[in-house]
């Protein structure tokens, strides 16, 4: 998938007096990307607050900050060199104080990111990159009535329909199906039609020979083996709509490189499509109605022919189970972290999404304050409001995987997991909060 | 990670391009799946071969062949399989599988900017290699499972250079007729190569089925190949053929890698076809049995089946493809799954001998059975 993309970048050395410049650079792009001008000043303000955080962590060192136009946000992406520097920096709850009271006001990240509308750290090699996203406005689309129509004729499935079709489409959705089952993002269509012509999101609209649109399905790629889908969408009465959808959908990443497919949110049964069911996972909506539980359904693409995979021994008779429930082969290596080398400090790289209220962590470093990092990371994250906290777990990686003792004894409980979903099959483990 | 420029190493096709994974080896497989026992049936390999006469030969190969290179232009095989089929040995070139000499063709026929023309589910090589080779490669969908012969056309322009048609098709075993394919030929009217690929040729005994090499005078833009792999049960030593007029030979040639086609290859394929009928007759005894037992078997359960020419069949199962490979393969059997062939939860068998049909037939049946 390529994105379209405009950008400016500039080069400065980490000290207080280039914050200016960095602002205006900000400030500038963000207009110039189309970001209305109380967007563009947050974006501002999170700049700001990051390169004065990175000028006393790595005082006079080259950032390469990015202001880039993307489809359906403006990003500010700061680059740097990460070697000699105390890495623990890059924790969102680096900074904390130890006074329980004013936790927050000494987080400069957690303070930048909470400018913004997405959050990103991620070490490449040598490189570290924090990304900070800002959303465009969209216009909210009224919900068509709730009621389903007749098919005329023969169904057809076009890919990437014009952008009129997608359009009706979402306010179809909105129309016709519970809030848990539709992304927000539905009820601003234009954020779609500019997702899918940058390439980021898939879409199919079922239609039928009076050229009424009768369905839909879309998706994205969450890694490069993976995609993840919302739908099917049915707006008629005919159960032979969802099926064109989904056979349609494995007909066209099946092409693709990718190994799995599985539902972000799925609609319906799958079972009766080939699909398996993965797990049942709880989601908090921000706004305080009540949880929601959402199957998650996948099936591969291809061959598996079976694996390897760490995992720490408490984690093995679920690992076990599910292994076997899915009729997946693997070799499964008890680890519980022998003491090898780990850094001091270790580091979480958070993607904080405010709007479905959900934070994602990602171990990047090991330490020998692993516990102690995940019990601060915990801490900050549930006083922010975040409510469905993930940490994931590639279990490709010995160290990574011995994470899963300390995970449960915090609280956590794995959620679902994922075959291919990393580099090798992952689990994602999600906070649960203590009954009261 | 190294800091190799790649963005600038490395073409943008290359980089897009989704590397083939090959299964693990049977050993790893057996352990992995505590497996005793493994069928393949997911290569179209002949389960019979290869014919006594190569095994017997092999047998006698002395060390002293492996430190000198081998002919470096198959000439004993070729001088062999002119005089088989009425040609000149020049009219032949041999490679290391028929895949190489598909790479071959496409190199010494197409450069940037061309395109090739073939269907979007058969046989993948055709297209991978263009697309790694910088090409586009325009896929038309099937009709009724075949090769469509008209749409094909519609798709062929100004830069088309080769259009690849599998003779029988991979994997849905839908075959052209003399008629289809020289009214095709004759629309062609030698603009274009037309590759033939007759790569499962000798399991074909329908009457209207066309021999291509039988037409290579009538139509000089035509190459037909064949390969060892499947009805000669070489597979493992990878010698393909292609066989056209002394030009087109001659300019495939020049992209040729000379010297790729080993010693052991030649001197099998050599005794392959020396005296074969005998061992074809059974093999294609074997491989109706077992369609026959699988047609049934699909047809009992109310399963839609594929049952054309072919060392193999194709069914559509109510459950994903993926999964039921997994469960087969914990079984010992292993099948192709189609959801990458553009057939989504479909999978394909290769057919071998009876006992292991019947394995198939029993696991099969359980599986679906019991969801
Ligand atoms: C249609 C077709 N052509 C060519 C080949 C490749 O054969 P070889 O082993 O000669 O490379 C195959 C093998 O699966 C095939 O099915």
């Amino acid at each position: 998938m390529t994105a379209s993309c405009q950008s400016v970048s500039i080069t400065v050395p980490a000290d207080a007096v280039w914050v200016s410049l960095a602002q205006m650079a900000a400030e500038n792009g963000a207009g110039v990307f189309g970001l209305p001008s109380a967007k563009a000043l947050r974006l501002t303000m999170g700049v700001e607050e990051l390169l004065l955080y990175l000028a006393q962590t790595i005082p006079g060192q080259d950032v390469r900050i990015t202001i880039s136009g993307r489809s359906t946000h403006v990003a500010a992406e700061f680059e740097f060199a990460s070697e000699g520097m105390d890495l623990s920096a890059l924790n969102i709850t680096s900074g904390a104080a130890h006074d329980e009271d004013d936790i927050f006001v000494s987080m400069p990240l957690l303070l930048a990111s909470r400018m913004t509308d997405g959050f990103s750290v991620e070490r490449m090699g040598e490189r570290t990159r924090i990304a900070l996203r800002v959303d465009r406005v969209y216009q909210e689309v009224d919900p068509s009535p709730a009621v389903r129509g007749a098919v005329r004729g023969a169904v057809s499935v076009i890919p990437a329909p014009e952008a009129a079709v997608m359009v009706d489409a979402c306010a179809r959705v909105c129309g016709l199906y519970p809030v848990h089952l539709v992304p927000v993002w539905f009820r601003t269509p234009g954020k779609v039609v500019n997702m899918v012509d940058s390439g980021e999101m898939g879409f199919l609209a079922a239609v039928d020979e009076s050229g009424a649109t009768c369905g839909m399905v879309c998706w994205e790629a969450p890694s490069k083996e993976s995609v993840a889908f919302y739908g099917p969408y049915s707006f008629t009465e005919s159960p032979a709509v969802s099926r064109l959808l989904v056979e349609e959908l494995v007909r066209t990443v099946g092409r693709t490189s990718v190994k799995v497919v599985f539902s972000h949110i799925a609609t319906e049964d799958l079972s009766g499509h080939g699909f398996e069911p993965l797990a049942r996972v709880t989601y908090y909506a921000a706004t305080g109605e009540a949880p929601c539980v959402l199957p998650i359904w996948y099936r591969h693409l291809r061959e598996d022919f079976g694996a390897s995979v760490w995992a720490h021994p408490d984690l093995v008779p679920f690992l076990e189970e599910r292994y076997d429930e899915l009729v997946l082969m693997r070799d499964i290596r008890p680890t519980s972290g022998m003491g090898e080398r780990a850094s001091d400090a270790s580091v979480f790289s958070t993607r904080l999404t405010r709007e479905l209220n959900e934070a994602v962590l990602r171990p990047m470093l090991n330490g020998i304050d692993n516990a102690e990092n995940l019990a601060r990371h915990l801490a900050a994250l549930r006083k922010e409001g975040f409510q469905n906290i993930f940490f994931q777990v590639d279990l490709s990686s010995g160290w990574q995987a011995a994470l899963g003792g300390d995970l449960l004894a915090m609280g956590f409980t794995p959620a679902m997991l994922l075959p291919h979903g990393g580099q090798s099959d992952v689990v994602m483990f999600q906070y649960v909060e203590p009954a009261a | 990670m190294s800091n190799l420029p790649l963005d600038r190493l490395v073409p943008s096709h290359i980089r897009l391009f989704e590397p083939y994974y090959p299964s693990l080896p049977d050993r790893e497989l057996m352990r992995l799946y505590r497996l005793d026992h493994l069928h393949r049936l997911n290569n179209n390999e002949n389960a019979l071969g290869p014919p006594p006469a190569v095994s017997e030969m092999l047998e006698k190969v002395e060390a002293g062949v492996f430190p000198v290179y081998p002919g470096g232009d198959s000439r004993e095989l070729r001088q062999a399989l002119a005089d088989k089929h009425g040609k000149t040995p020049e009219q032949f070139l041999v490679g290391n599988g028929s895949c190489e000499l598909i790479s071959s063709v496409v190199k010494a026929f197409c450069e940037a900017g061309d395109n090739i023309v073939t269907a979007d589910q058969t046989f993948a090589v055709y297209e991978w290699v263009a697309e790694f080779s910088g090409l586009d490669a325009r896929l038309i969908p099937l009709k009724a499972y075949a090769f469509d012969p008209e749409a094909m056309l519609a798709a062929v322009d100004g830069r088309t250079k080769i259009i690849f048609v599998c003779n029988p098709n991979n994997p849905t075993g839908t075959y052209w007729s003399r008629d289809v394919l020289c009214r095709f030929l004759d629309r062609v009217g030698g603009q274009q190569i037309v590759v033939l690929d007759e790569a499962y040729f000798e399991y074909v005994e329908r009457d209207d089925y066309p021999d291509g090499m039988r037409l290579l005078e009538r139509y000089p833009n035509l190459i037909v190949f064949r390969t060892f792999s499947k009805m000669y049960a070489l597979a493992a030593l990878r010698v393909g053929m292609l066989c056209a007029s002394e030009e087109l030979v001659d300019i495939v040639r020049r992209a040729h890698v000379a010297y790729s086609v080993n010693t052991l290859g030649q001197l099998a394929a050599l005794e392959a076809i020396r005296d074969d009928a005998d061992f074809v007759a059974r093999t294609r005894a074997m491989v109706a049995r077992a369609k026959g037992m699988l047609s049934e078997l699909f047809a009992d359960m109310g399963l839609e089946s594929l049952a054309g020419e072919g060392n193999y069949v194709m069914v559509k199962t109510p459950m994903s493809d993926t999964l039921l490979h997994r469960k087969l393969l914990r079984q010992g059997l292993m099948v192709r799954t189609m959801t990458g062939f553009r057939f989504p939860n479909w999978i394909r068998i290769s057919l071998v001998q009876e006992p292991v049909m019947r394995e198939f037939c029993t696991a099969f049946r359980q599986l679906l059975d019991t969801r």
